[in-house]
Order: C-alpha cells, then sequence, then structure tokens
C-alpha cells in the first residue's frame, strides 16, 4: 500500500501548487461519490452531513493505506475545500437542468421544488462570495468554507488549524460581518 | 460593482478593531471613522450594524445543506418504528436520528431513546445479526451504563435500537458550566472507567467512546450510552471494501489501529480513554498528528477558568500524573497503554491519594514539581504495563470487527 496521499498532502503543506492539484484531483471524486451514495442510496435522508463524508473518506482513505493515521489534520484541513466543490458542482448542475432542460417539463408534481431551487441557489451565492473574500481575507474565507461547507463544529476547526476555539468563534464572527458586506453590496449593485 | 481586493483587505483589518465592541461604541467609532476609510463606510455600516442584529444572516448562513428537496428523514411524530411509536425527536448525530418513543402495544409504558439510521444502507442480514448481538447488550447491566433494551427491524425494513432514555449533559459541558476542579474532573472520569471496566469483562467492547457518549445527570452520575453499538452497526466483513467501512467510530477518539480498521481488543477503548482524560484535562484533544503534547501545556485561560483556576496553577496540577497517565493511555503501541479501564482506574485512584503512579517510572517521580518540559520524557518511556487479569472471552463481542 502506497501512502500516496500523505506524500501528496506533505508537499501541499510545503507550499507546492502542482501537488494540490494532484490531490485535488484525487480526493474530489473520492468525496463526491460518498456524497452520491449517501443521497441517492440511502434514499430517505437528505440533509448533506458534510463533516461525516469528511470523516468517511479519511477513515477509507486509511483504510486502504493511502492516507496515514497521523495526516487527519491536513486532510481535514484541506477536504472542505473538495467538499465545497463537491457541493458548488453540483448545485450549478441542478439549477442548469431546472432553468434550462426542464422547461418542458411544466408538471414537474414536486411541490417543494421552490424551497431546493432556492437552496441551490444559495449555495451558489456564497460561493461566489467567497472567492471574492478570499483575495481580500484569505483566513476569514477559510472559516467559512470550513463552517457552512465542510459542516466543521468549533472544535474542529479550531483543532485542525492549530488555534484555540474562541480564536474560531472570533474568526467566525468577522468572516460574517465580511460576508455580510459583500453580499449586501451585491444585491444593491 | 463589489468591493475590490484592497478595499476588502482594508476592510478586514478595520473591523479588528471594533469586533469586540457593542453597538454604541461601534456607532461612534463608525462617526469618528478617518476620512481614507470613508469609502468603506456603508459596507462597514452593513457589517457592524445590521438591521436585525445579523439574526436573518445567521440564519440564512446556518441553514443545513439538503441536497434535495424531501427534507428530513422522512420520520415525524406520531409514526411508528417496529413496536414503538415516536413522541419528539431527541437529536441527530452522524448516523443516526434519536427520537424519544413509546411502545405502541403498550406492553411497557416506559419511554426509550429510539435510534435509527439517517442513512446508511442497511443489510438483509440486519435483523439475524441484531438478534445475536441484543441478547449481550441488553445483558449489559450497570448503575453507570445506559441500559440497552431492545435492537430489531421494522416491518418497513427500518432497524432500530431502543435504549435507556437519559436525561443529562455530555461530560464536557456538564464539567465546564460547574467549573469542575481537576480533582472532581477525575473522580467523574472513574465512574466512566467501571463502567467500562466492568464491560469489557463481560466481553463488550465500546468502540466510540468519546464525551458526548457520557451523560451526567443532575445528580452528577455518568450515564454511558451506546455500549457496543459500534460493532453493532459496523458493515459485514463479507462486502467489497468501500461497502465495508462502516463509520460507527469517530477521528480524533479512535484508536490507530481501529481507525486503520486492524484487530481491536481493549486496549483501543483505553486509548479513546485516554484522549477524553486528555481533554478532561485541558479542554482539548490531542493534535491530530505527531506524538500528542502533554495536555498540561495546552490549557489556555478559558480552559483554566473553566477548571476553577489559572493557566499556572491548573497546568501544576495537572503536570507530572495527569500528563503521564492520560499520554501512557493515548501510546500508539497498545502493548504500550494501560492493559484493561481497571488498570488505568488503579493509577488514577493512586494519583488522588497521592501514591507513585505506574505511568510515571520512579526515577522521575521525586522531580514532581519541575514545570513543563519533564513530563514528555515520561511520554514513551518504556514502563511496566499493569498484566491484564482477564481477557475478553465472548466470541461474539470481542473478535476483532473484520
Amino acid at each position: 500500500m502506497n501512502e500516496r496521499l500523505t506524500v501528496l498532502l506533505a508537499r501541499v503543506t510545503a507550499g507546492d501548487r502542482a501537488a494540490r492539484d494532484a490531490l485535488f484531483a484525487a480526493v474530489y471524486p473520492e468525496l463526491k461519490r460518498l456524497a452520491h451514495a449517501r443521497l441517492y442510496g440511502g434514499g430517505r435522508n437528505t440533509v448533506l452531513d458534510t463533516t461525516a463524508l469528511v470523516h468517511e473518506s479519511y477513515l477509507r482513505l486509511v483504510h486502504t493505506g493511502e492516507l496515514g493515521f497521523d495526516d487527519r489534520r491536513a486532510f481535514f484541513g484541506y477536504a472542505s475545500r473538495v467538499m465545497r466543490s463537491v457541493i458548488v458542482d453540483s448545485a450549478r448542475a441542478r439549477l442548469a437542468e431546472r432553468r434550462g432542460g426542464a422547461a418542458p417539463k411544466l408538471t414537474l408534481p414536486d411541490e417543494q421544488a421552490p424551497a431546493a431551487l432556492q437552496q441551490d441557489e444559495h449555495i451558489v451565492q456564497v460561493h461566489e462570495a467567497l472567492q471574492q473574500l478570499e483575495q481580500g481575507d484569505a483566513r476569514a474565507a477559510q472559516m467559512v468554507e470550513m463552517r457552512y461547507f465542510g459542516g466543521y463544529s468549533d472544535k474542529e476547526i479550531a483543532e485542525t488549524l492549530d488555534v484555540t476555539e474562541r480564536t474560531v468563534q472570533r474568526d467566525w464572527e468577522k468572516a460574517k460581518m465580511l460576508l455580510r458586506a459583500i453580499l449586501s453590496v451585491d444585491k444593491e449593485a | 460593482m463589489g468591493l475590490s481586493t484592497e478595499q476588502l483587505a482594508r476592510l478586514s483589518g478595520l473591523l479588528n478593531e471594533v469586533i469586540d465592541a457593542d453597538t454604541a461604541q461601534r456607532a461612534q467609532w463608525l462617526r469618528d471613522l478617518p476620512p481614507e476609510h470613508r469609502d468603506l463606510e456603508t459596507a462597514l455600516r452593513r457589517s457592524l450594524l445590521p438591521d436585525d442584529g445579523g439574526a436573518a444572516f445567521d440564519v440564512w448562513l446556518s441553514r443545513p445543506l439538503q441536497l434535495d428537496a424531501l427534507g428530513g428523514s422522512g420520520l415525524h411524530a406520531g409514526d411508528s418504528v417496529g413496536p414503538y411509536r415516536l413522541l419528539r425527536p431527541l437529536g441527530a448525530g452522524g448516523m443516526a436520528e434519536v427520537w424519544l418513543a413509546q411502545r405502541a402495544d403498550g406492553a411497557f409504558k416506559r419511554e426509550v431513546a429510539l435510534k435509527t439510521p439517517s442513512r446508511l444502507e442497511w443489510r438483509e442480514d440486519l435483523a439475524e445479526r441484531f438478534a445475536v448481538e441484543r441478547d449481550i447488550l441488553a445483558g449489559l447491566e450497570h448503575p453507570h451504563i445506559a441500559h440497552f433494551y431492545d435492537a430489531g427491524v421494522g416491518t418497513d425494513g427500518r432497524p432500530y435500537l431502543a435504549l435507556e432514555y437519559v436525561q443529562g449533559q455530555s461530560l464536557l459541558q456538564w464539567a465546564d458550566q460547574r467549573r469542575l476542579g481537576i480533582r472532581e474532573r477525575v473522580e467523574l472520569f472513574l465512574q466512566v472507567l467501571q463502567a467500562v471496566q466492568y464491560a469489557h469483562e463481560q466481553g463488550v467492547l465500546h468502540r466510540d467512546l468519546k464525551p458526548r457518549n457520557v451523560l451526567v445527570t443532575d445528580a452528577g452520575q455518568t450515564k454511558l450510552l451506546d455500549f457496543g453499538i459500534a460493532r453493532l452497526i459496523d458493515r459485514p466483513p463479507e462486502a467489497d471494501l468501500t461497502q465495508r467501512f462502516g463509520r460507527a467510530l469517530t477521528p480524533g477518539y479512535a484508536s490507530p489501529e481501529q481507525v486503520k480498521g486492524e484487530a481491536i481488543d481493549a486496549s483501543s477503548d483505553v486509548y479513546s480513554l485516554g484522549v477524553v482524560l486528555y481533554e478532561l484535562s485541558c479542554g482539548q484533544q490531542p493534535q491530530a498528528d505527531g506524538a500528542p503534547q502533554a495536555p498540561s501545556a495546552r490549557l489556555d485561560a478559558a480552559a483554566a477558568d473553566a477548571r476553577g483556576g489559572t493557566v499556572a496553577a491548573i497546568a501544576r496540577r495537572v503536570q507530572g500524573d495527569l500528563d503521564a497517565i492520560a499520554l501512557k493511555a493515548l501510546s500508539t503501541a497498545p502493548t504500550d497503554r494501560y492493559g484493561s479501564a481497571g488498570a488505568m482506574a488503579l493509577d488514577l485512584r493512586r494519583h488522588l491519594s497521592h501514591q507513585p503512579v505506574q505511568a510515571r517510572p520512579a526515577s522521575l517521580r521525586s522531580a514532581s514539581h519541575c514545570y513543563g518540559s519533564c513530563t514528555s520524557v515520561t511520554h514513551g518511556s518504556p514502563s511496566a504495563s499493569p498484566a491484564p487479569g482477564w481477557c475478553l472471552g465472548s466470541p461474539s463481542s470481542s473478535a476483532p470487527s473484520r
């Protein structure tokens, strides 16, 4: 068993851009597969427990020998970014489907569809605001990524970033303020 | 036309100045904003003084992600699961929902905590497997273990577990809210060890020990939840690798061998207990990479305050024995840990009664007043592991999970 991802994680931590792309390419399908298995395989439950997905993929990758037990922190730090892509991509795909291809299916009996549409738009909105925020305050952006897309608790974030929970709470307050400024400016523009 | 990158960076820096201020102070600060930052005034106002105090935005941002339109697990109050009728939801964890429920057929009046999976794919052999394990788990009777009543599969194929409904707070919350000192925390933890030792003697491993699985009642009695349930819901060994891996364990608390999917025994639970003791001592989990630092070195002001002292005072209290005991339980090699929960309890009792503890070699004990770094010396040193005077007997619950 090679610890392929361990090596990639180490290189990403050292600032290697090519490794970052390779790691993304390796982890994305894994998280996507899990997300789909949960959403469509389980049938009835639809709340996306993203932290559980990250936990599960970590466990599975350690199990297959691609990750080491000690890589948890680095992996968690990285996985929320991948989770975000998985979520945003599928939200965009659904939006496109509903807006474009779904037009003839006017008889769609799904009375709850508007709520789902709203949710998908919401996801894309946060994602786009986050892209702006990344330029101005990368740390705040990471906080939103971990909380909103990764679903991590304060404790998990504190552990992943090696800061105290208090710092996490403070950073989260600030990140929300910045996000609020970005989103309300966008609305008026 | 949104904010430019430069403006955002400046906004972020300015927010640091007033993030801890109250509304009145923020308003004043805005009025005093220097001219060079006037272009950010509107953005700052929206950030700092939202019309509704930010409540709507918080809700908007905290909505759980739901990737299709059906919503929820599909269960409602009043629904039946097996012979139980659901009364109200108690909570939802990573893999299961918990409902307060009552027997629908009136066989028992008591209320139970009914656990049913939110989304695991369940298997055909589940009913059979449940029947075997049910008897073992129902046989666990201990004042500090929440009773396991029943497990089964409803007519619609939905599996359920019926457990004692315990009203209480999770271990860390309980201790922090009451600002329990270190001695009181250790005493509380000893109740947990007693329960684990008892179950191990019956051949049952817990497999998912964490503070959230320990509730403390108003009377200060701990109740360990979900004993052996992790095994019940692990996936079967014959399935393919991707299917096999159950998530019935929690990274951060699970032992290295458990995470790797290797055979586990009582010492795996001892590792998880080490994490719990570590967290009780300093408020943080051991770092996720490398050898853990001593808990006494990881205290911050808030954690110390929740333990009723200053950082220096609590660190002095934890360093030495408690550092050594926690780190011994957290050893990577199972054989370096305590051989049983009982052995760990014995060492903690020795500590409480000011006797030498096994986790610290004799040569270091005299140095009990040294500060900080000396504790790391004890970690990893070969210490005499107490011989386990018992072994896990039941083939059903002690066999490795794969």
